[in-house]
């Protein structure tokens, strides 16, 4: 059974992978794809900061991991180097709700968000990420810090966001 | 960019789930760091384990294939089933009394992980073509049906998505067609264990897609939820356990009848049929010359029913 779902698992990665390629991603706001031919199951996307918010200028990079289950399980994103923002853990990991099963609420505040099933794919995730780069859920906070300084300080966090842009740029 | 994120649309029609004002979070002090998610092995003290660590490492092994048990397990005596109720609930030993004495004495166990209900139908669903009279015409009619499902389908999921899934359940059938009855219930049974992850989300999909787009007979029965974030959250969600609204729209789907014996610990006195038995058979049905689909069901876990030969 495990090498028939990895077949399928496989089979599934080279369909959105083509998709992404033939068709690219809505207003191009990012591109994803398997890092190496030798490996279908870790991807690269790289993601551009939305307008109008202080991502605005970025280009941020993570990683995606599918497990062999692929689509039956969801994948995992981090981000290298991790970004800053009240839903993303201090390593990178992202925390949304839609790469989490039924079954797995770390935060047990997510039950009436939308969660990973088989008919999600990397795009959909990917432009739920997006949205949540732009407006943050703070009912499930995977940076305590961040979450904290969004909250209180707004201009400081979002004068920390753009400081930490132009350093990934190199400015 | 309408509609990009599927969270923040559905959070419009439906309840807002409860929420917290971001003012009321505590004060925390600035160097506590939440716990990233870490790589735990048999060094990790278990003591140092967090509930969400606890809960992930649960779903793990529940989904290993190799700790789980077998997914639909061999041929039982309902006897051994009895014997497990007799220091428990007795009104359940009589209806298994009642089931042995009218032919029902052998079942299968369906392992617990969620998908018991979508995939013991898909292991019924096909040994009916294998003992169906003539399985050429029959693996026909039950295509045809299927057939007719795609268009609900393609309207419900984008994409053709569910091709990926339902790819499996037409190799089977063709597997079935071109062997007959050369092949046995146990060989099918090999090769559906091999693909049922896929066959029974292919049966979710049609449950779905059946709810999504023919609403009116399930819509009175889905409380406090819309008809997608009920599919969402109850039907297409992989380990979402069935009630009756799915498994109705399953059997419309695909037009087949159902005979569920479900063992209640509430009968009281002598059992009759109806205490044990709930048809469910669709007007359109187009399997009525075929023995119906037998699940046993106890509350919260569905397994196999052997009917008389």
């Amino acid at each position: 059974m495990n090498s028939r779902s990895n077949v399928g698992a496989a089979k599934r990665l080279m369909t959105e992978y083509r998709q992404l390629v033939s068709g690219g991603s809505p207003d191009g706001m990012f591109t994803a794809g398997p890092i190496s031919e030798s490996d279908i199951f870790t991807w690269e996307a790289l993601i551009s900061g939305p307008q109008d918010t202080p991502f605005e200028g970025g280009v941020f990079a993570a990683k995606l991991t599918f497990p062999t289950d692929y689509p039956l399980s969801p994948f995992k994103m981090r981000f290298d180097p991790p970004l800053f923002h009240p839903n993303i853990y201090p390593d990178g990991t992202v925390c949304i709700s839609i790469l989490h099963t039924p079954g797995d609420d770390p935060t047990m505040y997510e039950q009436a968000s939308e969660r990973w099933s088989p008919v999600q794919s990397v795009e959909k995730v990917i432009l739920s990420v997006i949205s949540m780069l732009a407006e943050p859920n703070l009912e499930s906070p995977a940076s305590v810090d961040c979450s904290k300084l969004y909250r209180d300080n707004r201009p400081e966090y979002e004068r920390r966001v753009r400081e930490s842009i132009r350093e990934q740029l190199g400015l | 960019m309408t509609n990009l994120d599927p969270a923040l649309s559905d959070a419009e029609d439906a309840p807002a789930a409860p929420r917290i004002h971001s003012s009321e979070l505590p004060d925390v002090e600035d160097d506590v760091v939440p716990p990233a998610p870490r790589e735990i092995n048999e060094d990790t003290p278990l003591d140092s384990l967090s509930p969400a660590e606890i809960a992930a490492l649960t779903e793990k092994m529940l989904n290993n294939p190799e700790t789980r048990t077998k997914l639909i397990a061999e041929i039982t005596p309902i006897s051994e089933l009895r014997a497990e109720y007799l220091d428990g609930s007795q009104s359940v030993v009589r209806q298994l009394d009642w089931l042995h004495a009218h032919g029902y004495t052998q079942f299968r166990r369906a392992a617990r992980d969620g998908n018991c209900f979508y995939r013991s139908v898909a292991f019924s669903y096909l040994d009916r073509l294998l003992q169906a009279p003539n399985i050429p015409v029959t693996v026909a009619c039950f295509r045809e049906v299927l057939a007719s499902k795609e268009f609900g389908l393609t309207v419900a999921f984008q994409d053709e998505i569910h091709k990926e899934f339902s790819e499996q359940l037409y190799t089977l059938m063709q597997l079935i067609e071109d062997f007959g009855i050369a092949l046995t219930t146990e060989d099918l049974l090999d090769k559906l264990l091999e693909v049922s992850d896929y066959v029974s989300y292919f049966f979710r999909l049609l449950a779905s897609a059946e709810i999504r787009t023919n609403p009116a007979p399930y819509r009175d029965f889905i409380f406090d939820q819309e008809i997608d974030s009920f599919c969402k959250s109850q039907v297409e969600a992989v380990d979402s356990e069935a009630d009756h609204i799915p498994m109705m729209a399953l059997c419309n789907a695909l037009r087949i009848t159902l005979k569920l014996a479900t063992l209640s610990s509430h009968v009281q006195g002598d059992v009759q049929e109806a205490d044990v038995f709930t048809v469910i058979s669709p007007d359109d049905a187009m399997d009525k010359d075929l023995p119906p689909i037998l699940l046993l069901f106890r509350p919260g876990h569905y397994d196999i029913l052997l009917g008389p030969n």
